[in-house]
C-alpha cells in the first residue's frame, strides 16, 4: 500500500522542518506505519502544489484568509452569543462568499482547464469583481 | 471557393431571415398571451377578482400612497381586531413593489394610469414575459425551434391563465415569471460557466424569493439537480460556478426579505441547498487532488480520507440529527409538510384543509388545465434523453417533481404549467423536425422517379443531435422548402432543420413520405384542438371575477353585484372605527372596499381568533352576542345564497366553522348540528343547528320572500321559519338577499331602582306586582 515518494523533490527548509518533526514522532513510536503513508503523501502533495503557478497561489491564499476569519468569527459568535445575529450571518457568509467566488475565479483562470481557454482571464476577473459588488451591497444592507 | 461563399452568404441570408422571423413570432407570442387574459375586463369590467387580490391592492394603494418606508414599517389595526397586523413583515413583497413601481414610472412619463388599472394589468404583461422567459429557457436546453414552440404553448397553457387572467392580482402572476427566469439563468450559466450569468442568477432568485413562498421549490430543485449531476458522473467545474455562488448570495438575498428572515438558514426548507454545498465541496476537492496526483498516490489519499471521513460525518450527523428532531415538526414548516405528506393538513391544521385550493385534484381537471399537454409530456421526456445533456436533466427531474406536487394539491398545478409546456415544446419541435426532414429528403426523389417515392430505409433508432449554431445544408439539391411551412406558427426555423452530410457517423430517421405528410397534419390538428380548448378555458371557465356574478335566464342576463352593494352600504352607513364581523373569506374585501377594521380576515395566522369567531357563529344568540361583544363588534355580516342559489355561501361553509370552532372550543361538538350524521337544515334538523347564530342570521324573515321559505341551494324548505331576533337587529340585506349585514344590539339600560324581575319577584310583595305588570318584558 505504501510507495514511496519518486521524482525531483524541491527541498525546501519549512517543508524539511515539518518533516524532521514528523519523522521525530513516529520514530519515538507514537503513531505506526499507516501514518507515514500519510506523512509521505501529504509531502507529495505538497510538492506537486509547489509546481502550480504563482497567480493561481494567490488566489489560494486569499481563500485561506477568507476561510480562517469566518472560523474566527464563528469562533467569537460561540464565546460571546449570537445576539445580533443577522451580523454574524452577514460577517460569516461574506467570507464564504468570497472565498468561493475566489475559488469560481480560479477555476476560470487556471491555464489546466479545457473548458475555458477561450475565456480571457480579464474577463473572469471583471465577472469576479461584479459579484463580490453585489455581494458586498448585499453585505451592507444586512449588516445592520 | 466562390461558390462555397456564395452558399455561406445564402446560409448568413437564411440565417438572419430566420432570426427576423424569431423575433416576430415571438413578438406576436407575448401580444396573444396578453390579450387571451383580457377576457373578463370585457365581459364584465376592470375589477379585481376574488379575495386574495384585494389585499394585494390595498397594500398597493398604501404604497403608491405613502412611499416605501411607510411600507416596511406599516401595522395595520384594520385588521384582526384587537391584535393588528404587521404588514411589513408578513407579505411578499414582490408583486406590491412591482406594480407600485409600474405605476411610479407610468406616472412620472406623465401617462396618468390609475393604481387599479395597473393592478389589474399587471399579471397578463407579466405573463408575456414569462413566455419569453420560456422561449430563453427551452433554447438553453434543445434549441430555437423547441423554444418558440415552447413559448407559444405557456402563452395560452389553461392552468397558468386561470392565476393571472387580468384583475387576477396576486402573487403568482410574477411568481412564475421569476421562477422560470430563474431557472433560464440556472441553466445559462451551467452551460456557460460565466459567472456574471451566475449573479445574475442569484438576483432573480431574490426577485423570486421576494414574490412567493413557493421559492422553497427552486431552492429545494437546484440541489436535487446538482447531486443527481454528481451521482451520475456529470460533475464539471461549470457545475460549481453555477451552484455554489447562488448558494451564498441566494441565502444572503433570502434573509433580507423581512417574510423569510432567518428562516433562510433555520428551517429545514433550506438545508438541503446546505447540505448539497458541502457535498460539492468535497467533490470539488476531490476532483482537484485527482488532478494533480498520480493514479496510485490518489488511491492512497482516497482510502486515508475515507476512513477518517466516515468518523468525522458522523459526529457531525448525530449533531444534526439531534438538533431538527429537538423541534416537533422536525423543523419543516406546517405548509412544507403538508406538501410532503398529504395527509399532514387534514389531520393537524384544519384551516390548511378546509381550504378548497388545497384539495388533491381530480384526474378530468389535469385534462382541464394542461389538456393536449398531458400527452406530449412522456414524448418530451423521451426526447430529453436523446442525448442527455445537463440543461435535460435539469428539465426530466423538474417535471417529475411538479407532477409529484401538482398530484398534492390543484393550487400547484400551476408549477407543472411552464414544466408541460417545456416537454411538451421539445417534443413537439423533435417530431416536427424528423418529419419535415423526411419530407425534405424524399421530395427530390418524388420529382425524380415518377414511380413513386423510393422508401429511404429507415434506420436505427438513432436521432440526428439538433445543433443550435450549424448552417443549412449546401450540397441539397432540393428544392427550396414550401413557403407555407414558413408561415405557420408552430413551424420550426429553417436554421434549425439541419441535414448532417453522409460524411456524419450519425445516421438520420427519415420516415415515408406519405406517412410523414399525414402526421404533420395530424400534429398540426392536435395543436388547434389545444388552441381551441384554451381560449374556451380562458373565455368561459376561468374569467369570472367572483365579485360580479351573472347568470342568463330567458329574459336576459342578470348581473349580481351584490357584494359591493353591501361593501358600499358598510362605507357609507356606518362610522370609521365600527368593527365588522363576518367569516374569514370575506376579511379582505371588507377592508379593501368597505375600509372597515375587521375581526378575522384571508391570511388566517391566527387559528385561534378565527375558531372564536366560528364559535360565535355556531352558538344561540346570547353567548354569540356575549362574544361579539367582548371583541368591540358592531356589525355581523353574513353571505346567503339560498334566495338566488348563490352555492358558495355561508351555510355550506357552516361546518368548518364549527371544526375549527370545536378544534378550540370544545363545547362545539360537530356531532351536535348533524342529523345521523347529515347536514340539515329543513324541518329535521337538530335544535343546535335551529338555533346557531349562522342560521338566525341567514334566514331571518326569509319566509317572507316567497312564504314557503325554500332555500333554493339545499333545496329544502327551510326548518324554523318564523322567530324574532333578540340580540341583532338586520341594518341591510342586498338586493338578491346575498349579502345581509345585522348590529349588535346595545344591551339594556338598568334603570335606577327598578331590580330585574326574576330576582324581585321573589323579594317583593303583591305591592311590586302591578308595577311589574306595567312594564314591559325584560328581553334579557
Amino acid at each position: 500500500m505504501c510507495v514511496d515518494a519518486s521524482g525531483e523533490l524541491d527541498h525546501t527548509l519549512g517543508i524539511d522542518v515539518v518533516w524532521i518533526a514528523l519523522f521525530l514522532a513516529v520514530l519515538l513510536g507514537w503513531w505506526d506505519g499507516p501514518v507515514t503513508c500519510a506523512l509521505t503523501l501529504g509531502k507529495f502533495i505538497i510538492f506537486t502544489y509547489a509546481a502550480t503557478p504563482i497567480s493561481l497561489k494567490i488566489i489560494d491564499l486569499y481563500v485561506v484568509y477568507a476561510i480562517t476569519t469566518a472560523v474566527i468569527q464563528v469562533v467569537y459568535m460561540g464565546i460571546v452569543g449570537s445576539f445580533p445575529f443577522n451580523s454574524f450571518l452577514s460577517g460569516v457568509l461574506s467570507c464564504v462568499g468570497t472565498a468561493v467566488l475566489a475559488v469560481c475565479l480560479r477555476i476560470q483562470v487556471n491555464k489546466e482547464n479545457k473548458e475555458f481557454k477561450d475565456l480571457p482571464p480579464e474577463r473572469a476577473f471583471a465577472d469576479f469583481v461584479l459579484c463580490n459588488l453585489v455581494l458586498h451591497l448585499v453585505i451592507m444592507n444586512f449588516l445592520g | 471557393m466562390a461558390a462555397s461563399s456564395e452558399t455561406k452568404g445564402e446560409g448568413t441570408l437564411r440565417k438572419a431571415f430566420g432570426g427576423v422571423l424569431g423575433f416576430f413570432i415571438l413578438l406576436l407570442i407575448g401580444a396573444f398571451a396578453f390579450s387571451i387574459r383580457l377576457f373578463s375586463v370585457i365581459k364584465y369590467e376592470s375589477v379585481i377578482h376574488e379575495f386574495d387580490p384585494y389585499f394585494n391592492y390595498r397594500v398597493t394603494q398604501f404604497l403608491t400612497k405613502n412611499g416605501i418606508y411607510d411600507f416596511w414599517n406599516w401595522f395595520d389595526d384594520r385588521t384582526w381586531y384587537p391584535l393588528g397586523r404587521v404588514i411589513g413583515g408578513t407579505v411578499y413583497p414582490g408583486l406590491t413593489l412591482t406594480a407600485g413601481s409600474i405605476w411610479w414610472l407610468l406616472n412620472n412619463l406623465n401617462i396618468p394610469l390609475s393604481v387599479e388599472t395597473v393592478c389589474v394589468f399587471t399579471a397578463p404583461i407579466f405573463s408575456a414575459n414569462a413566455s419569453w422567459a420560456t422561449y430563453l429557457l427551452t433554447k438553453e436546453v434543445k434549441g430555437t425551434g423547441a423554444g418558440l414552440t415552447a413559448a407559444a404553448l405557456l402563452a395560452m397553457v389553461p392552468s397558468y391563465i386561470s392565476r393571472s387572467v387580468a384583475g387576477s392580482y396576486d402573487n403568482e402572476a410574477v411568481a412564475i415569471f421569476a421562477l422560470i427566469f430563474t431557472f433560464y439563468l440556472y441553466i445559462k450559466t451551467l452551460n456557460t460557466g460565466s459567472l456574471f450569468y451566475a449573479t445574475l442568477n442569484a438576483l432573480s432568485y431574490f426577485y423570486m424569493v421576494c414574490s412567493w413562498g413557493g421559492y422553497t421549490f427552486i431552492i429545494n430543485l437546484i440541489p436535487m439537480h446538482v447531486l443527481l449531476c454528481i451521482v451520475t458522473g456529470r460533475y464539471s467545474p461549470r457545475l460549481y460556478i453555477a451552484y455554489a455562488p447562488l448558494v451564498v448570495l441566494g441565502t444572503l438575498l433570502a434573509s433580507l426579505v423581512p417574510v423569510v428572515g432567518f428562516n433562510a438558514v433555520m428551517t429545514s426548507e433550506h438545508f438541503a441547498s446546505f447540505l448539497v454545498f458541502i457535498i460539492i465541496h468535497v467533490v470539488a476537492l476531490v476532483y482537484y487532488i485527482k488532478g494533480i496526483l498520480s493514479p496510485k498516490m490518489f488511491k492512497v489519499a482516497v482510502t486515508l480520507v475515507v476512513t477518517i471521513g466516515i468518523a468525522v460525518c458522523c459526529a457531525v450527523l448525530a449533531i444534526l440529527i439531534a438538533l431538527v428532531a429537538s423541534s416537533p415538526t422536525k423543523g419543516w414548516s406546517g405548509r412544507s409538510l403538508s406538501l410532503l405528506d398529504p395527509t399532514y393538513a387534514s389531520k393537524y391544521i384544519p384551516i390548511i384543509a378546509s381550504v378548497s385550493e388545497h384539495q388533491p385534484p381530480t384526474w378530468p381537471s389535469y385534462f382541464m388545465d394542461i389538456n393536449v399537454l398531458a400527452f406530449l409530456v412522456p414524448a418530451g421526456i423521451v426526447a430529453c434523453f436523446l442525448p442527455l445533456s445537463d440543461a435535460s436533466s435539469f428539465m426530466v427531474l423538474y417535471i417529475t417533481t411538479s407532477v409529484y406536487f401538482s398530484g398534492v394539491m390543484v393550487r400547484l398545478m400551476l408549477v407543472l404549467a411552464p414544466a408541460a409546456c417545456i416537454m411538451s415544446g421539445i417534443a413537439l419541435s423533435e417530431a416536427f423536425d424528423v418529419f419535415t426532414r423526411s419530407i425534405k429528403l424524399q421530395l427530390p426523389k418524388l420529382f425524380e422517379s415518377p414511380s413513386g417515392s423510393g422508401d429511404i430505409d429507415s434506420t436505427q433508432d438513432e436521432v440526428v443531435k439538433v445543433d443550435n449554431k450549424s448552417a443549412t445544408d449546401k450540397s441539397e439539391t432540393a428544392p427550396k422548402e414550401r413557403p407555407s411551412k414558413k408561415n405557420r406558427k408552430k413551424e420550426r426555423e429553417i436554421v434549425e432543420t439541419t441535414i448532417k452530410k453522409p460524411l456524419n457517423a450519425k445516421r438520420l430517421l427519415v420516415l415515408p413520405l406519405e406517412a410523414s405528410s399525414v402526421a404533420i397534419l395530424l400534429l398540426i390538428i392536435f395543436g388547434a384542438f389545444y388552441v381551441v380548448h384554451c381560449v374556451w378555458a380562458a373565455a368561459e371557465a376561468y374569467s369570472a371575477p367572483s365579485i360580479v356574478l351573472t347568470s342568463h335566464s330567458h329574459d336576459g342576463l342578470h348581473v349580481f353585484d351584490d357584494f359591493r352593494e353591501a361593501y358600499a352600504w358598510l362605507r357609507h352607513n356606518t362610522d370609521v372605527d365600527d368593527k365588522v364581523a363576518s367569516w374569514w373569506d370575506y376579511g379582505y374585501q371588507t377592508t379593501a372596499m368597505a375600509n372597515r377594521t375587521v375581526i378575522v380576515d384571508n391570511n388566517t395566522w391566527n387559528n385561534t381568533h378565527i375558531a372564536t369567531v366560528g364559535t360565535a357563529m355556531s352558538s344561540p344568540e346570547k353567548p354569540a352576542w356575549e362574544i361579539f361583544n367582548s371583541l368591540d363588534v358592531k356589525y355581523v355580516l353574513v353571505v346567503f345564497g339560498g334566495l338566488v342559489g348563490y352555492p358558495s355561501d355561508d351555510i355550506n361553509k357552516f361546518l368548518w366553522m364549527v371544526r375549527i370552532g370545536g378544534g378550540v372550543f370544545p363545547h362545539i361538538r360537530e356531532p351536535d348540528y348533524l342529523r345521523d350524521g347529515q347536514y340539515r337544515i329543513d324541518a329535521h334538523a337538530t335544535p343546535t343547528m335551529l338555533n346557531c347564530l349562522m342560521y338566525k342570521l341567514s334566514y331571518y324573515r326569509f319566509v317572507e320572500t316567497d312564504g314557503k321559505g325554500f332555500d333554493r341551494v339545499r333545496r329544502t324548505e327551510i326548518g324554523k321559519k318564523h322567530f324574532k331576533l333578540t340580540h341583532f337587529e338586520e341594518v341591510f340585506t342586498t338586493h338578491h338577499w346575498m349579502v345581509r349585514i345585522y348590529k349588535l344590539k346595545s344591551p339594556k339600560n338598568r334603570i335606577r331602582g327598578k331590580s330585574k324581575k326574576s330576582k324581585s319577584n321573589s323579594k317583593t310583595g303583591p305591592s311590586n306586582s302591578k308595577r311589574h305588570s306595567n312594564l314591559r318584558k325584560n328581553p334579557w
